[in-house]
This record gives C-alpha cells, structure tokens and sequence, in this order.
C-alpha cells in the first residue's frame, strides 16, 4: 500500500500492542514501519536498516533501555544525524528526553495527532490515504 | 533604820549593819577583805554620790533580808547572830544558843563533820573562805546557805570570824530552771541533723554539737586536743576549694554582723550547705554561729535528673548514630571514665560507639556475661558497670562504662538503676530511628508503587487512545478497524490483570488470604492458563512447552493456583526475550514441583531473593517497567500453601524458577 519511497521509521517499544497501535496509525499515514521489541534489537535494525528516517523510542526496555540506546546511535557517525523522538510514561519525560539529546517528546498516553503532529516535524507527513480518508465531519 | 556615818568604814558598818553586805553583794560589789573601804570610796567605786548611795541602801533594807551576819569571838568562844541571821535559821533573834556547837545543830548531821574541819582549817591557815552548805531549820525546811568568812587576826593570832550568809536556795532553783533552759537548748542542739559550731569574735572555738563532728567526721583525738588549728586542718583536708573556705572565713570575720549562705564541695563528692549568722547577747555581736547541712543526696539526685534530661534531649535526634556518640561523651565522666555501646545485629555484636575521657589512658571495656540483666563487675582491677538495652523484653544492645583503676571508685546500686534507666532510654530512641527508617522506607516504596502504577497504566492507555481516535476519526478498512477492535479488548483485559493484582497486592499485604483447596490436576491447569494468555504467548515470540512424567494431583485452591502459574508465565514472557519458554511439572513424595524456564535475561545472584518482594525489581527500574508484583504474589500465595519458590540461574542463559508444594492439604 505504501510506496517504496515512503519514509521508514523505526518504533522501539517492548509493549507489543503499542508497538502494532503505533504500526498501524504510522501505516495509515503512508509510511513505513520497521518493528524492535527491545534495546539490543532497536540498535541492531538502526544498523542494519537503510533509509531509516526517523526513530521512535521507548525509554523503559529491557535490555538496553532507551537512554543507553539513543547514547549507542550518537555516538555511532553513520547514525548520529538520526533524528530520534523519545517515548516515556514518566512525569519527567520531556525533562529526560532534552537531557538525552533527543529530537523530540512523546508523553504517555499519546494520541493520534500528539503523535503525527510531532513526526511532520522531521518527514513530510502526507494526508492519511483515500483507504484511510477521515470520516465526513459530523 | 540606823544612820551610816560616811566617815565609818565598811567594816565598821558592817559590825552595825552586817546585813548590808548582801545589798552589797546584790549590788556586785566585791568586798575586800580588810573592809577597809570608806563610804566615800564606795561611793566612788560605785560612781554615786552619798546620798545616791545612802537611799540605794535604804532602799535595798526594804527588802526581805535573805541573809544575815555572825560574829565569833575566839578567846571567849561566843557566837552572835545578827536578826537577820536568827531569821534566815527561821528562829526569833535571841532564841540562838550562841556557841559553835548550837550553830552545827543545824547543819545535816552528814555535814557537820566537813564544816568542823573546815572552820579548823582555816583558823590554821588564817584564810578567808567562802562556804555553801545546807542547813536545817526548826520548821524542817531546808534550805542552801552561801557563806562568806574572814578571820579577823591580832598580834599574828586569830582573834575573831567574822562572815555573812545567804539563802540561796531560790537562786538555785533560778540556777536550776536556768540549767533546765540549757539542758533544753543543749538537747535541742544535739537533735538537730544540722551541725553546729559556735565561736567568738576571734575565732576561738565556744560550742559545737555532736552532729557537727560526726558530719566533718572529726576524729575523737582532735576532739580531745581541743585544738582549733587541728580542727580546722581537719576540715579543710576534705574540701575541693579549701582557699575559698578560708576566704568566705575571713570576710565574715572582717563583717561580723552579716549572714552567709554557700556550698560546699568535697574531694569524695559530698555537698554541704553552710549558713552562719552573728551571735548576740542583747544587741552586742559576741561571735558567729556556723550551721552545715549534708545535702550529698539532694545534689546527687539533682545530678542524676539532669543527666537522665540531657540524655533524653540527645536521644531525641533521629540521627541515631550521631545521637549515641554524643550520649556515650555526655555519659562520661558522670558514669565511667570511658563509655562504649554495642548493638546486637543479625547474630552478630557491634560495637558502634567508644568514648574515653582520657585517651592517653585508655581503658578496655569488656562485654558482660549476659546481656539481659544490668551488671557490675570487675575485669582484673577496673570497675565495670554493664546495662542492657531492652526494647520490649528483648535487648538490642548493651551500654559498658568502666572507671580507671585508680583513683578507685566503686559502681554503687544507685549508678545500676541510672544505668538501667538509660538503657531503656537508649533502646527507646533506637527503636523509634528503625521504626522512622522503616516508616520512610515503605513510603518511599509506596511513592514508587505509585508511579510506577501510573506509568504501567499509560502503556495500555496508549495504546487505547491510539485506536479509539483512529476509530473515532477515520475510515478505516475493515481488516485496520477489527486489529484496533481487538486490541482495546485485550488491552481491557490487561488492566483489568493489573486491577486484579493490585487488588490481590491489597489482601496478601492484609494477610487475608482465604484458600478454598480442591482436588487439582496441575499439569491441566498450566495448560489451560496458557491457553488463556496464548496471544500475549503468540505475540511475544516465545514459544511455551509443558512437559511433565505423569498426573500430578493436589489438593489446592483453584484459583490461587492459577495466580501462581500466570505470574510465573507472564513474568518468563516479559523477560524471556521471545526464546523459548519451557514449563516442567512432576511429583515426588507427597510434594510436586513447578518449573518455569525462559532464556532471557536471567537474574543476577545478589538479586535472587529480592525479586519476591514487593516492589523490587531483578533489574533497574530504569530498565524495566511494570510493578515486580508477580513474584512477591506468587511467594506469598506458596508459603501460605506450605511450599517454596526460589530461583536459579539456567545453564546458557536466563532462568529455571522452581515452585515446591505439598501435594496434601496443610489446612
């Protein structure tokens, strides 16, 4: 459905049904998705993923938490230019998330224009597609 | 009344008016012997002039006469009574027989012997005398006679006797009530616990009682020295400041119409008071009156109140260990010279405080045989005082004081119960500090129970919002709308789960738990525990085998045993890295065990007890999200079942949790 050329982003997140929700809607806007499940893999597919765009990061992971991931990326030279956006259900996330050096802030529970609001900022978000058009205004 | 002629001698008037020799006396005129004294010298002596003098005689006649005069003439042995005299023997003037031996009729028949030989004597010796001695009368009263006689001499002979006597009688009984009134005084001096010394104006020691020498602990030999520089070498040996004393002493002497008031403080820790005020007689100051009190016990119950106060005053710090060193200074040198506190901990004894008041000697204090009761003791030749710290009626600690050998002092009961009371003082504020720090602790578990509560909830929340929006805002092809359809469900369940937990979190901590055991096959209900979760399972990546040698039966409650398998499942599939997750069931003497292994992260050593209480997480919580409540729940439900739960590392990596339970009720 999304064309090949369609920016990619890579959602780190160990919630497995955030990380669909956030695929889903991310999907909906035409754009593509690559999927990490915690802060080793997130890392690995920043890596190894070409054309990645855009990062959405879960700070609470296993593993690797997403502190320690983002650290991982600016130090790496291929991916310092990254832009990443933190994700966190702390109070103090926005906070933590300037402290780290991140692009951008994502509070938990995020919604749909929070979060497509703040992804224009780094990709040229077009318009949900015609299978996704909005409802008419009622 | 018969003229007196100024020009007579005394001796003259006397032979006329001998009675005027108790006016005289009265008068307190000494008589000289040769009563040489003519009226005008009287007067002089007296500062009066004649007349003064003649009506002060005249006046005085008026009086009853109490005594009266006699003369006897050796050569013709006869003896003349003035009236005056017939009168004080209580017969008619006249009626007296005149002789030497008529007088001695009335002399007790005892006495008369000794006033013969007296009369002898002094006719040998030629001296005046004076006598006292009692008489007789006729009417049988008898009364006390002072007499005062000359022996008149010429040509080296005794010629005559002259004397005057007095009936002293009521004067005795003056003198009598007069020594009543002293031996009062002096009983009361002697019932009073104050100590008493009297001295004059210069210094010199007149009066003191017997408290007074026993207070100052004056040995009988000074006593008997009357020796007042002993004295006072004796009393100041036993004061801290004996140039003080000495200084107050001499001000009081340099003023002597002042009152004082100070302390005093001896070598061997008594404390007196000392007052004194000016004696006078009339208005004159004739000297000073010193009165000591021993209030040793007064100021050592002083000392002892103060001493508790400022303890209690330290131990109100919630710095606990600070608070005990500066009790252990405070405690020296009041206690010991050196003070420790050690603290039972675990089984093991630590000494957290020592304190020496002179580190250049320094004193070992060693711990006492037991440690429940106080005690005093001596370890080789140093004194020890041991009490213990009792919280409730278990001590926590124990408090050792000790002094240095020498100079030696003794622990007494007094310092025991002090010590004891301090003990529990001590045992108090260490008690409140553990319960402060347990108080702050479990709210600080709560604060963090609570935000890790809250950011557990933003998870589903998230993910909910996400869908609702997407729902609400967009048309969305049927296979998007029916995913996000399913997805609020289960994320319905989800905090529905974490409901439940805490819910269950609430009654574990209550103690509440009620077990209702039923017959349980529990190789079926791991599996049908997995069935329920078998999308979480799916979409973790994990995959989950259940292997297991045969039927394993208990008699368990149902639902708690399902609690127990879905936390230990959920937990292997948080952090079980999507490996595979194996669940192992067996039975085995009355008892069957539960194995649940994942290859994920494992679990550090140091950590393998914490994850099963509350709140404690394997890992940072920087790290993981989520309560770490599963495993504390599962623990508690297993104890309550008799049963055990621990974990080991798997071989390769993660972790093999294995759950013990006796397969037989334990109700």
């Amino acid at each position: 459905m999304t064309a090949d050329h369609s920016p990619l982003i890579l959602v780190a997140d160990d919630d497995a049904d955030l990380r669909e929700m956030l695929a889903m809607v991310l999907e909906m806007h035409d754009l593509r998705v690559v999927l990490a499940r915690d802060g080793i893999e997130a890392l690995a597919r920043a890596r190894s993923t070409p054309g990645l765009a855009l990062v959405l990061l879960d700070l609470m992971m296993p593993g690797m938490n997403g502190a320690d991931v983002l650290e991982e990326i600016r130090r790496d030279p291929r991916l310092a230019s990254l832009p990443v956006i933190v994700i966190s259900g702390d109070v103090r996330g926005s906070e933590i998330a300037s402290s780290l050096g991140a692009d951008g802030y994502l509070g938990k529970p995020l919604g749909v224009n929070d979060l497509m609001r703040e992804v224009d900022r780094f990709i040229t978000v077009r318009k949900p597609g015609p299978a996704h058009a909005p409802a008419p205004a009622s | 009344m018969t003229q007196i002629d100024p020009g007579q001698t005394i001796a003259e008037i006397l032979t006329d008016h001998s009675e005027r020799l108790g006016v005289f006396r009265r008068h307190g005129i000494e008589i000289p012997a040769h009563g040489r004294m003519t009226l005008d010298a009287l007067c002089a002596h007296r500062g009066l002039d004649r007349n003064q003098m003649v009506r002060e005689l005249e006046a005085a006649e008026e009086e009853a006469p109490r005594a009266g005069a006699f003369e006897w003439d050796l050569a013709s042995g006869v003896v003349r009574w003035s009236a005056d005299l017939c009168r004080v023997y209580g017969i008619e003037p006249g009626e007296f027989g005149g002789t030497v031996e008529a007088f001695l009729e009335y002399i007790p028949p005892e006495d008369r012997e000794r006033t013969r030989h007296l009369i002898e004597r002094s006719l040998e010796k030629r001296k005046s005398f004076t006598y006292e001695h009692p008489i007789v009368r006729r009417d049988g009263a008898t009364r006390i006679l002072y007499s005062r006689v000359d022996i008149i001499s010429g040509d080296g002979e005794p010629v005559r006797m002259v004397g005057t006597c007095w009936d002293v009688t009521d004067q005795q009984s003056i003198d009598g009530s007069l020594q009543g009134s002293v031996s009062l005084l002096r009983s009361t001096l002697e019932a009073t616990i104050d100590g008493i010394l009297v001295v004059d104006r210069t210094g010199v020691v007149t009066a003191m009682n017997a408290r007074f020498l026993t207070l100052w602990r004056i040995p009988n030999q000074i006593v008997g020295e009357h020796s007042d520089d002993a004295l006072l070498a004796a009393v100041l040996d036993q004061l801290e400041e004996p140039e003080r004393f000495l200084a107050k002493v001499r001000e009081l002497y340099a003023n002597p119409e002042r009152e004082s008031f100070d302390v005093l403080r001896f070598k061997d820790g008594r404390v007196f008071e000392r007052y004194s005020r000016p004696q006078r007689v009339d208005q004159a100051i004739v000297g000073r009156v010193w009165s000591f009190r021993d209030v040793s016990e007064r100021e050592r119950l002083l000392t002892q109140q103060t001493f508790l106060a400022d303890s209690s005053r330290l131990l109100g710090s919630l710095e606990i260990e600070s608070a005990l060193q500066a009790l252990a200074r405070r405690a020296v040198p009041y206690l010991g010279d050196a003070c420790a506190i050690d603290l039972f901990e675990e089984g093991e004894v630590r000494r957290v405080v020592s304190y020496a008041r002179d580190p250049s000697r320094p004193l070992e204090l060693v711990r006492p045989s037991r440690v429940d009761v106080p005690a005093i003791y001596d370890v080789g030749p140093t004194p020890h005082l041991a009490v213990p710290l009792m919280a409730k009626d278990r001590p926590v600690g124990t408090l050792i004081v000790a002094f240095q050998p020498s100079p030696r002092r003794l622990y007494t009961r007094a310092d025991r119960d002090v010590g004891e009371e301090l003990g529990r003082r001590i045992a108090l504020a260490i008690e409140n500090a553990r319960l402060l720090r347990e108080a702050r602790a479990a709210i600080a578990a709560r604060d963090e129970f609570l935000s890790i509560a809250a950011h557990e909830i933003r998870g589903p929340l998230s993910s909910i919002r996400l869908a609702v929006e997407s729902l609400q805002n967009l048309q969305l092809a049927p296979e998007i709308r029916d995913r996000m359809l399913a997805l609020l469900n289960r994320e319905g369940r989800r905090l529905a789960r974490f409901a439940e937990d805490l819910v269950a979190l609430g009654s574990l901590r209550a103690g509440e738990l009620s077990l209702e055991p039923q017959e349980v096959h529990l190789t079926d209900a791991v599996r049908e525990v997995c069935e329920r979760v078998s999308d979480e399972i799916q979409r973790s990546g994990s995959t989950v085998s259940i292997t297991s040698d045969g039927p394993v039966i208990g008699y368990w409650d149902r639902f708690r045993i399902d609690q127990v398998v879905m936390n230990l499942l959920s937990n292997a599939l948080k952090f079980g890295l999507g490996k595979p997750i194996e669940i192992h069931v067996e039975a085995h003497e009355g008892w069957a065990t539960l194995v649940v292994v994942d290859r994920g992260l494992g679990v550090a050593e140091d950590q393998r007890d914490r994850i099963f209480h509350p709140f404690e997480r394997g890992v940072s919580v920087r790290h993981y999200g989520g309560l770490g409540l599963g495993l504390y729940i599962v623990r508690t439900i297993v104890s309550q079942m008799g049963g055990t739960v621990h974990v080991e590392p798997h071989p390769g990596g993660g972790s093999r949790f294995i759950v013990r339970l006796p397969q037989a009720s334990t109700a």
